[in-house]
């Protein structure tokens, strides 16, 4: 317990000396530039460190991420929250079918709120529901993204096409536009070659992982010929391609919330899982690469 | 273990390893990048709205969002103007209020 608290304060201190004060000394060089204007301008220190609390208040209220993901139970929309942001969302190993929207306040290991509005999946019953759809509409306009996940290797995305020309229907072009879609799972993709010292697909199975995200992209095009937002395949288990989706969804949220988004983001490391020897190694092929060049 | 003495076919997978390596460190650094615009696009809209409501004039608040992550140039820092008037009544509110 003692070991838990004490890790617990060296993420939030490492975390508050990392990405916190990135924003935070940005700030002070901004207004140390400001200052000097409004000086200029015969206003008083008084004031000018009033404007100055006024900028820090508002940006320490900014308000927590919120997120909505969608997608067929057991798909891994928890697990992937989870790995991006390093909350404890409940995973569930048996379909839990959960029938209603769940708006969930949740706290992240560093201690960052995040509000995350789990839509529940998208079975035939719950598509014929009317108020499913209701709580779409309300619920999505205010998201900073929208994340849909899917599972790589299944093909059976019928439920996706009826459920998304639903959404595309009810939705406005700008509601839309907050939709991610990731392919959970890229490890179950057959011919199932992940190579566990590079913790990577193999060739072939990664060629089947780019095969599939076409065909999903394709039928996503089907419906909204003009889409041209970000989809990544990743999987939350073995952390791959975790940086990549991250990166997808931070293009997705409106420009001026981009960094409370990625404040608040704790990828869970890939490196962590490929073997140390590997590792080096190749760290040490792309540094003479480097200087080769 | 030396990158020499690996089987071709593990040198292959090496190989594949450090090209994803690479193109992590880049996803990385484009977050990291596009977080810290949009912090200065943020902070520029704050500050838009806060000059409106004390009175500093908006065109000498634009320009100054323009230099920003440049040094502010003396130039234009004798450019900016207050309409005092305008800007007294809500200067007033901000120094009433505690923090
Ligand atoms: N192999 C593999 N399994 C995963 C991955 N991500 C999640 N899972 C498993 O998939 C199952 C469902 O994961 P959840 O995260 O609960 O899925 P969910 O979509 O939130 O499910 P509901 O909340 O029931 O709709 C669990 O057994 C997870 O361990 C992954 O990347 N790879
Ligand atoms: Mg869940």
């Amino acid at each position: 317990m003692l070991l838990y608290l004490l890790n617990k304060f060296i993420k939030i201190f490492k975390k508050e000396v990392t990405t916190m004060s990135i924003y935070k000394s940005k700030m002070q060089e901004y207004l140390s530039q400001l200052r000097e204007i409004l000086f200029a301008n015969g206003v008083s220190k008084d004031e000018a460190r009033l404007i100055e609390n006024e900028l820090f208040k508002k940006m320490n209220d900014e308000a927590p991420p919120r997120i909505a993901v969608i997608g067929e139970t057991g798909v891994g929309k928890s697990s992937t929250i989870n790995a991006l942001f390093n909350t404890n969302l409940p995973v569930h190993d048996f379909a839990a079918c959960t029938q209603k929207v769940e708006k969930i306040n949740a706290t992240t290991a560093n201690g960052d709120s995040i509000t995350i509005i789990d839509f529940p999946g998208l079975g035939e019953g719950i598509m014929a529901d009317e108020r499913h759809w209701e709580l779409y509409k309300k619920e999505l306009p205010s998201v900073d993204v929208a994340l849909w996940v899917l599972s790589a290797g299944d093909r059976a995305f019928g439920n996706m096409i009826t459920a998304l020309r639903k959404i595309s229907d009810i939705c406005s072009d700008k509601e839309l536009s907050r939709l991610v879609f990731g392919i959970n799972k890229a490890e179950h993709m057959s011919p199932e070659k992940w190579n566990i010292r590079t913790n990577m697909p193999e060739e072939n199975h990664l060629n089947n992982l780019i095969g599939f995200q076409n065909t999903v992209l394709s039928a996503i095009r089907e419906i909204i010929p003009e889409w041209n937002g970000k989809i990544e395949t990743y999987s939350a288990h073995k952390r791959y391609n975790l940086d990549a989706l991250l990166l997808a969804v931070l293009q997705t949220v409106p420009e001026t919330r981009r960094w409370k988004v990625k404040q608040t983001s704790d990828v869970a490391s890939w490196e962590e899982l490929v073997d140390p020897e590997f590792l080096r190694l190749a760290k040490q092929i792309n540094e003479e690469g480097e200087r080769n060049c | 273990m030396d990158v020499s003495n690996i089987s071709p076919s593990e040198r292959a997978e090496l190989d594949r390893l450090a090209v994803y390596l690479k193109n992590t460190d880049l996803a990385q650094q484009k977050s990291k990048e596009m977080a810290e615009s949009s912090f200065r696009q943020w902070f520029a809209d704050a500050l838009k709205v806060l000059a409106t409501g004390i009175g500093i004039s908006l065109s000498a608040i634009v320009e100054y969002i323009k230099t920003i992550g440049t040094a502010v140039s003396v130039g234009f820092a004798r450019g900016v103007e207050i309409s005092r008037a305008k800007g007294e009544q809500e200067r007033e509110r901000l120094r009433n209020k505690r923090y």
